[in-house]
């Protein structure tokens, strides 16, 4: 289970962030204050940290500067977007930047970044009778090795990294297939059929009526 | 070309001009003089000469006829003179009548001047074939059968004295142009020093360096230059940090305003999501819509307030003024007010010593609403507030007082720029945009009136409005 804290003092976008977590399977402590950082820090270990810059009590650069996060990867969310402050982040130690206002994916998709750069994701999902090995793209059925086409198991990752959210099609084409991709969504539809016949997942894709599909855990 | 090179060039050509034109004219004319006197000496000389002849020809006193002789004896008289003379530069010769020579020692005489001879006596100047000049006299010795007698002088002396009077002139005429030059230059690169001065700080203020300023001290010309020089650097520094501080504050709005869309925005943007996309439970749902409408009203008020703040900035001459009535202000105040006294658990005093006051109503009640709804948020169940109408030394005034947590000392001068909160999580739970106390500040510039903060932690807050 990957542990996340939040710092964030709006109380409506430290919700957001902790819900979208909590979607994918993730467990949270949201921190609305600069000052109790150090102490939260002290209480339980986390896998990275999720900080806004502009806090009351001590502010997220100063945070930084302070390190009190020692090696816990550390992703900026902020409404400053000029170009000094990212580099000024990055340049403290951040591990990413993240501009308000963001979508989901987006964070999800560097935080899983993040995470899997600094080994501390999981790498391995049991669904049913399907264990998924993230790190050696192996996917076994039953104990039983199933062979996915690169492009299946990038859309299985994509699925998984947003389990219980629905990704829209054209979405999905965008992260599996590229920005440049102009293909027909049937593309997808036939690749998603391949991995719920694979993976007997029939039930746990789910088409998401007029908008995309879902992976339920 | 420089000015101190302009000036350079111009002194020295007008020396050259006028010293040099100056002293040739001196030379030329002492050498006219002394010609001149060499002339009357000559004329003297030759008439003493002359004289002489005669004199020794009288003292003869006989007619010769043997012409022969006759030359021997004339031509003994005139070689003693002639020897006597020669020494002193003088040459003669004597002729007769036919122009045959009795006597001379003058070298390449030209005989052909002879016939020049009319009555008088001829004076004649001429250079001679190996470059000596002479000056010619000559002369009827008319009483001894029109004999013709030559005065031949030496005058290269003068000549050769003047040659060297412009000699020296030339060596003089340089060396005072050098030395002028020198002088000159070091003069004029001192005089024109200070334009140098002048220009390099001229540039360095041109390259951003506002704080530069001329040093030079004196009460020249260039003196009242530099001194009006640093006045205007003075006022050009005065505009450019204005303006510097001005688009740092404007940044600084358009900084906090992007700041203060984009946290409502993210909201809108995430829970939507979430509930487009998401398998999220009945109670989520539920949350997640709350949280839009709660974005979504922020947005309005900030854009609410925003439009105020625009107005007022831009309308301010249009805003009319007239004498209300203290009391009923108070009474609107009351009104509006009441509500969130009521679910704070705090009370109003109104204290009223003014009849009424001159004021835009709207913006008056709007204003001190503002700052009695501050005054809410600071303080604690069962304070309460002091709204007072009074006058004093300093005029009439308008105060708000609250005995609640009051502001830290470094906190009071930021509270009225935009977007600055003192609690922000507080007061975005409040619902506040973080424009209020902007907006009061600008609704009592508009009625000329100061605004004063005084505060201590802990204390209270007690706002004045100095109309």
């Amino acid at each position: 289970m990957v542990r996340v804290l939040i710092i964030e003092d709006d109380k409506a976008i430290n919700d957001l962030i902790c819900m979208n977590f909590s979607i994918v399977g993730y467990e949270c402590r949201q921190v609305y204050d600069g000052n109790i950082v150090q102490s939260a820090l002290c209480e339980e270990n986390y896998d990275i940290v999720i900080l806004d810059v502009m806090l009351p009590g001590i502010d997220g650069f100063e945070l930084m500067k302070m390190g009190v996060f020692k090696d816990i990867p550390v992703i900026f969310v902020t409404a400053k977007e000029c170009v000094d402050d990212r580099v000024k982040g990055l340049k403290l130690g951040a591990d990413d930047y993240i501009v308000k206002p963001f979508e989901s994916s987006e964070l999800l998709a560097r935080t899983e970044a993040v995470l899997r750069r600094t080994n501390k994701d999981k790498q391995v999902y049991t669904i049913d009778d399907t264990v998924i090995y993230l790190d050696r793209h192996v996917i076994t059925v039953k104990d039983k090795e199933i062979e996915l086409t690169n492009r299946e198991f990038m859309l299985l990752e994509t699925l998984l990294i947003n389990c219980n959210i629905a990704l829209s099609r054209e979405k999905l084409l965008n992260l599996v297939w590229g920005f440049d991709y102009y293909g027909d969504t049937r593309t997808l539809d036939v690749h998603i059929t391949k991995l719920r016949k694979k993976l007997h997942f029939e039930n746990r894709i789910k088409t998401v009526f007029k908008l995309g599909y879902r992976l339920e855990v | 070309m420089k000015f101190w090179q302009k000036l350079f060039v111009i002194s020295i050509v007008l020396f050259i001009i006028i010293f040099d034109l100056g002293i040739y004219i001196i030379i030329n004319n002492s050498y006219e003089l002394s010609q001149d006197r060499e002339m009357e000496s000559c004329i003297r000389e030759h008439d003493i000469i002359k004289k002489s002849i005669n004199k020794d020809i009288e003292d003869r006193n006989e007619i010769v006829h043997d012409i022969a002789y006759k030359s021997d004896l004339l031509s003994s008289i005139i070689e003693s003179l002639a020897d006597y003379y020669e020494s002193q530069n003088v040459s003669m010769a004597l002729y007769s009548k036919d122009d045959d020579a009795i006597f001379t020692n003058i070298e390449d005489f030209d005989i052909s001047m002879l016939d020049s001879l009319d009555k008088e006596n001829v004076i004649i100047k001429k250079d001679s074939e190996d470059g000596k000049r002479y000056m010619f006299i000559i002369s009827d010795i008319n009483d001894y059968e029109k004999m013709k007698y030559v005065y031949a002088r030496d005058i290269s002396e003068i000549d050769d004295a003047n040659d060297e009077s412009i000699r020296l002139f030339i060596v003089v005429s340089v060396g005072a142009l050098l030395l002028l030059g020198i002088t000159n230059y070091l003069i004029l690169r001192k005089l024109t020093h200070p334009i140098n001065e002048l220009n390099k700080s001229t540039k360095r203020i041109a390259a951003g360096k506002y704080n530069e300023r001329v040093e030079y001290h004196k009460t020249d010309e260039f003196g009242e230059l530099a001194e009006s020089f640093n006045k205007m650097s003075d006022a050009v520094e005065e505009k450019v940090e204005g303006l510097t501080e001005q688009s740092r504050q404007r940044q600084m709005f358009i900084d906090n305003l992007s700041h203060e869309m984009k946290t409502p925005l993210t909201s809108i943007i995430g829970y939507s999501e979430i509930l487009q996309n998401a398998n999220v439970t009945e109670e989520k749902k539920a949350l997640a819509c709350n949280y839009i409408l709660a974005a979504a009203s922020q947005l309005s008020r900030l854009s609410g307030e925003l439009m105020k703040l625009t107005y007022f900035n831009s309308c301010a001459e249009e805003i009319e003024f007239d004498d209300f009535s203290t009391s009923q202000i108070a009474d609107k105040i009351k009104k509006i007010t009441s509500l969130s006294l009521e679910k704070k658990g705090v009370t109003l005093d109104i204290v009223n010593e003014l009849p009424y006051i001159n004021c835009n109503m709207e913006l008056m009640v709007s204003m001190l609403v503002n700052l009695i709804e501050n005054a809410v948020h600071a303080s604690k169940s069962g304070q309460s507030i002091i709204l007072k109408f009074y006058e004093n030394d300093d005029g009439r005034i308008i105060e708000v007082s609250d005995n609640g947590c009051g502001i830290e000392k470094n906190q009071i001068e930021k509270v009225t720029e935009p977007f600055y909160r003192v609690d922000k999580s507080r007061s975005r739970a409040n619902g506040g945009v973080g424009l209020g106390l902007s907006l009061v500040k600008k609704i009592a510039e508009i009625h000329k009136a100061q605004f004063v903060i005084e505060s201590k932690k802990e204390n209270g807050t007690s706002i004045k409005i100095l109309l």
